[in-house]
């Protein structure tokens, strides 16, 4: 069926001249590598970090009552919960450190990458967060374009700095968190499965 | 005549597109599974983020974020499913050469494959 599809019927020995072709490209080995193999260390520290950040921001829900959606904790202030950052940062560093030195990596690498970026800012809008509106927090005005779209901005934001933020917006932004963390393990996963299958 | 899970030279064709064929099937069919069900979940978050903005249960600023939020999620489930079908193609690949490894390595007398 795959060849019907793949083959146009005048050319149905078509896969007949790509097999010496195959097989020239694959003199000297038994197996071919398109994307790297599964590393268990890569797993192991996805897992933590995908725990770490999911204990984070259940701990700041957990401080708001779930029948009053205005709500916020004062407990949730972003300088209370500053240090999750900073120690989310050096962990995803260590990751990030391992991902880039492995060959035929670069999904893994962009997944990783998207977790960063959904859960840290970065050094401009650090300094926005600390700067603006009297260190208060940050203000989108009306109508303006913003590329933020991570857990700290969204913590930084005005009424959020002091205060933490709602319910809902802890609750959305964890499941995005948890889908991107998600999809980098999924797919650690599959590459699992694709070792052993070639064992 | 040959038993069917003999590797000769009339079905060396065959044999490489079976094991390739069995191989991508089952893994496409999780991969699918997987696209299907992350889906459905980006499709909730959006309308929880519709409905909380409708509820004033999170600021407009908010709703802009986690709007971004979640593209950056669509995107990853994206680069997890062409990772997949990548490490997929690989498994199917690596299990036709491994069925006609014995015949060819005994074909050229040494370990071509």
């Amino acid at each position: 069926m795959i060849t019907k599809l793949l083959i146009p019927k005048h050319s149905r020995y078509f896969k007949y001249l790509l097999l010496p072709v195959a097989a020239v490209a694959l003199v000297g080995c038994s197996t071919m590598t398109i994307i790297s193999d599964y590393d268990p260390d890569t797993d192991k520290q996805l897992t933590g970090l995908q725990q770490s950040v999911d204990v984070f921001i259940s701990s700041m829900t957990s401080e708001i009552p779930k029948w009053d959606k205005q709500k916020r904790s004062a407990k949730n202030a972003y300088s209370a919960k500053k240090q999750f950052y900073n120690d989310f940062d050096e962990k995803l560093r260590l990751l990030e450190f391992r991902v880039q030195s492995i060959p035929k990596n670069s999904k893994t690498q962009k997944l990783v990458s998207d977790i960063r970026a959904s859960v840290l800012f970065d050094e401009n809008d650090e300094r926005r967060c600390e700067e603006e509106n009297g260190g208060n927090g940050m203000i989108l005005k009306e109508g303006e374009e913003t590329k933020l779209n991570s857990l700290q901005a969204l913590h930084c934001l005005d009424k959020n700095k002091n205060e933490g933020p709602r319910r809902m917006a802890l609750e959305i932004a964890q499941r995005n968190i948890n889908q991107v963390v998600g999809a980098a393990l999924a797919l650690e996963v599959a590459k699992k499965q694709g070792t052993e299958s070639n064992k | 005549m040959a038993a069917d899970d003999t590797v000769t030279e009339n079905n060396l064709g065959d044999k490489i597109l079976d094991a390739a064929k069995t191989s991508l099937g089952s893994r496409f069919t999780s991969v699918k599974t997987f696209a299907k069900a992350e889906a459905e979940k980006l499709a909730i978050t959006l309308r929880m983020i519709i409905e909380a903005s409708a509820a004033n249960d999170i600021s407009k600023a908010e709703a802009k974020i986690l709007v971004n939020q979640q593209k950056l999620a669509a995107s990853a489930v994206l680069t997890a499913v062409e990772g997949m079908s990548l490490a997929a193609a690989q498994a199917a690949i690596n299990a036709a050469l491994k069925i006609v490894k014995d015949f060819v390595n005994g074909k050229v007398g040494f370990a071509l494959l």
